[in-house]
């Protein structure tokens, strides 16, 4: 039996100690992808702790096939797209406009930004645009599987990816040149 | 899905992306999961208090109550309540002072609140006095009066009632009592009345007995004998023998204190007091054997589980040397076995003792086994070993606990028609081995020594169980203990480790 599996074993005889160790052991990353997926830390705890509520009520349906991670992950990804649907001020924002398949730009900007600031433009995107971009570029999420997560269809998440990126891609080198300004100056 | 530079660049440093959560996250998490744990806490908790108030219950009941009865009436001749003279306990009171020779039958029933009652008479008739009285004032006790008191019981409860017969010259009168669950039988009572024999209370001046097989259902009152009131011997009933408080050549009454809804019967024949007085205060002594789950951990309501991750551990101690508790400890066997005494010193309470041996152990996930020497040190303590484990998950190590154990338990039996018995009390134990692993954190590394361990241990117990077959050649009893060693299985360089125990126990009686 690995750790893992004595953890989740004991966790779901609702050991409390076990359960406060599985928190300790993922919350640190699950914030950085809720805070992703949201536009203030406070946002990205309140999907935090109702992701890892998830997690614990359905942690009898992993199956230890896989990585706990990864399962615990996915948790949270779709805890996240719930709120961001649920929550009015995103409910707004959240808006898939069917529009012409774009181009994907290729380019690839010089990518000399923290780990920080570059989830920091993400979280400045529109949050249409920030849902399918981080679905897509970071989780590897597929167009196909997106439409089905978001409701729509997967030509419509092509579409507001290449918007997103190309997007990003000019903040990013827009913030390059700044960067590279100030340190000039 | 795109898998440019780009994207992959993106994903990189996505996954580095890291922030702590507040605290209040954690919070409001654990208070949306199940709290059994605290439910388990509270059942605890409530156990512990049924035992605590249903001691005290009975202490006042049965010490302090009926001492300070005693002693009031004793001293001034009144009433702790006003309730209740019959007109049945005042031929009682007749019987005792009036007659002297002849054999009369008394019954009494505490059942039927309006009773015959009919005098004293000779020859074997039988009689019925009945204790539910009416209240009468103190000053109206003066001469040939009998009081009765009732204690308050809890809702549901047979109330208490006491007789006491007083004499027509006033003299003091000894209140004295016996106890009777409702529907229990009693076959004999003796009593008799010293006034006629002086200071002979050995003797039985005065039997009085009823005819055999009238008044069927009721108990029967063999004698009275000042100072004494025995109870038959009853198989079903033995434990409910009396045994009178005082004893005194200047008592002119007996008392009666009799509960609601019993009976007593009065029969002429057949009593040996002494002898019954002997089974009650007799000692049990049997095998004992038990099995159960055993474990380690670092307090009775703690859960130590990786060493390796510091908001887990047990800490460190003597300045920061790096050592943890033993990470992850599950579960293990226990097993009990040894000889028992067991003593009644009140009519619901024993006292349990014994010597036995315990095995019990627990089993935590360790690295692989390396035979080579080894010394640790632990907080200013060292180790040395010819083998250890390292850290890890690979093997799964067992740790084995001996002892010898001296329990001493009060046992408390709340139903008197029940055989369910309550349990608590504590043990001394000597920790005669251990292959128990100690972590080091420094090193990565398990040891096993018995240096590590305290001999002396102190533990606390609380169980109940049932006594069965009582009437065969084995009785026997069968029970739940849990066991907690208060103090820690480990010296102070090791940290807190505290062995708990639940088994499943049946003690075999030898003597009868």
């Amino acid at each position: 039996m690995t750790q893992e599996e004595w953890l989740v074993r004991e966790c779901l005889k609702n050991n409390r100690a076990a359960q406060k160790q599985l928190y300790n052991q993922y919350a640190e990353a699950m914030l950085g992808l809720c805070y992703r997926y949201t536009k203030s830390m406070a946002d990205a705890q309140d999907v935090l702790q109702d992701g890892f509520i998830r997690v614990f009520k359905n942690l009898h349906q992993f199956k230890n096939e896989g990585q706990l991670g990864g399962w615990i992950r996915r948790v949270m990804v779709t805890t996240a797209l719930n709120y961001l649907k649920s929550n009015a001020r995103y409910q707004r924002e959240l808006v898939f406009d069917k529009t012409d398949l774009h181009a994907v730009s290729d380019e690839t900007p010089e990518m000399n930004l923290t780990v920080k600031e570059l989830a920091s433009l993400i979280q400045q995107l529109p949050t249409g645009y920030q849902t399918i971009f981080n679905l897509c570029a970071v989780e590897g999420y597929s167009h196909v599987e997106i439409g089905e997560m978001l409701g729509i269809a997967d030509a419509t998440s092509r579409s507001q990816y290449a918007r997103a990126r190309a997007l990003l891609v000019l903040w990013i080198k827009k913030n390059y040149s700044e960067n590279k300004l100030h340190y000039a100056k | 899905m795109l898998n440019s530079d780009f994207e992959k660049e993106v994903q990189h440093k996505m996954e580095e992306l890291k922030f702590t959560p507040a605290d209040a996250v954690w919070d409001n998490i654990e208070a949306s999961l199940p709290q059994t744990r605290r439910r388990r806490l509270v059942f605890f908790w409530l156990l512990l208090g049924l035992l605590a108030g249903s001691g005290a219950w009975y202490f006042i009941q049965n010490f302090n109550g009926e001492n300070n009865d005693q002693a009031d009436v004793r001293a001034s001749g009144k009433e702790p309540d006003k309730q209740a003279v019959t007109t049945a306990a005042q031929d009682l009171e007749k019987q005792l002072k009036g007659k002297s020779t002849g054999r009369k039958s008394a019954t009494i029933n505490a059942n039927d609140s309006a009773k015959d009652v009919s005098g004293p008479t000779k020859g074997n008739k039988a009689k019925t006095i009945a204790p539910q009285v009416k209240a009468r004032d103190a000053s109206s006790q003066a001469t040939g009066s009998t009081q009765t008191k009732n204690s308050v019981g809890l809702p549901g409860q047979v109330q208490e009632k006491k007789v006491i017969a007083q004499t027509s010259n006033e003299k003091k009168v000894a209140a004295e009592t016996i106890r009777i669950d409702k529907g229990l039988v009693i076959s004999d009572v003796l009593i008799s009345d010293t006034r006629k024999s002086g200071n002979n209370a050995g003797a039985i001046d005065k039997t009085y007995s009823s005819t055999a097989g009238e008044n069927t259902g009721e108990a029967i009152i063999s004698s009275i004998r000042t100072g004494h009131l025995f109870l038959a011997k009853d198989e079903d009933h033995k434990d409910q023998t009396a045994v009178l408080n005082e004893t005194s050549d200047n008592e002119d009454a007996v008392a009666l204190a009799i509960k609601e809804g019993s009976t007593i019967n009065a029969k002429g024949s057949a009593v040996k007091p002494s002898i019954s007085k002997k089974k009650q205060l007799a000692w049990e002594f049997g095998l004992y054997a038990g099995s159960g789950i055993s474990n380690v951990k670092n307090g009775l309501f703690e859960n130590t589980l990786y060493a390796s991750d510091p908001l887990n551990s047990g800490g460190s101690v003597g300045g920061g040397s790096a050592f943890k508790t033993i990470p992850n400890p599950t579960k293990g066997f226990t097993y009990s076995a040894g000889l028992y005494g067991e003593k009644a010193f009140a009519k619901k309470w024993s006292f349990y003792t014994g010597l036995q041996y315990q095995y019990a152990s627990n089993n935590i996930l360790v690295g692989s086994k390396v035979d080579s020497a080894i010394s640790l040190n632990f907080s200013n303590t060292r180790l040395e070993s010819s083998a250890f484990y390292r850290g890890g998950v690979n093997t799964n190590y067992t740790n084995h606990y001996h002892l010898l154990q001296l329990p001493v338990l009060v046992k408390y039996k709340p139903l008197a028609r029940w055989p369910l018995y309550l349990e608590a009390g504590g043990s001394i134990s000597y920790l005669a081995g251990s292959n128990g692993l100690q972590y080091n954190a420094t090193r990565n590394a398990y040891i096993s020594s018995n240096d590590a361990f305290n001999r002396c241990l102190l533990s606390g117990n609380l169980g109940a169980g049932v006594k069965l077959a009582q009437k065969s050649k084995l009785p026997l009893q069968l029970g739940y203990r849990f066991g907690y060693t208060a103090t820690s299985l480990t010296k102070n360089a090791f940290g807190q480790q505290h062995l708990s125990n639940s088994l499943l126990y049946l003690g075999f009686r030898l003597n009868k």
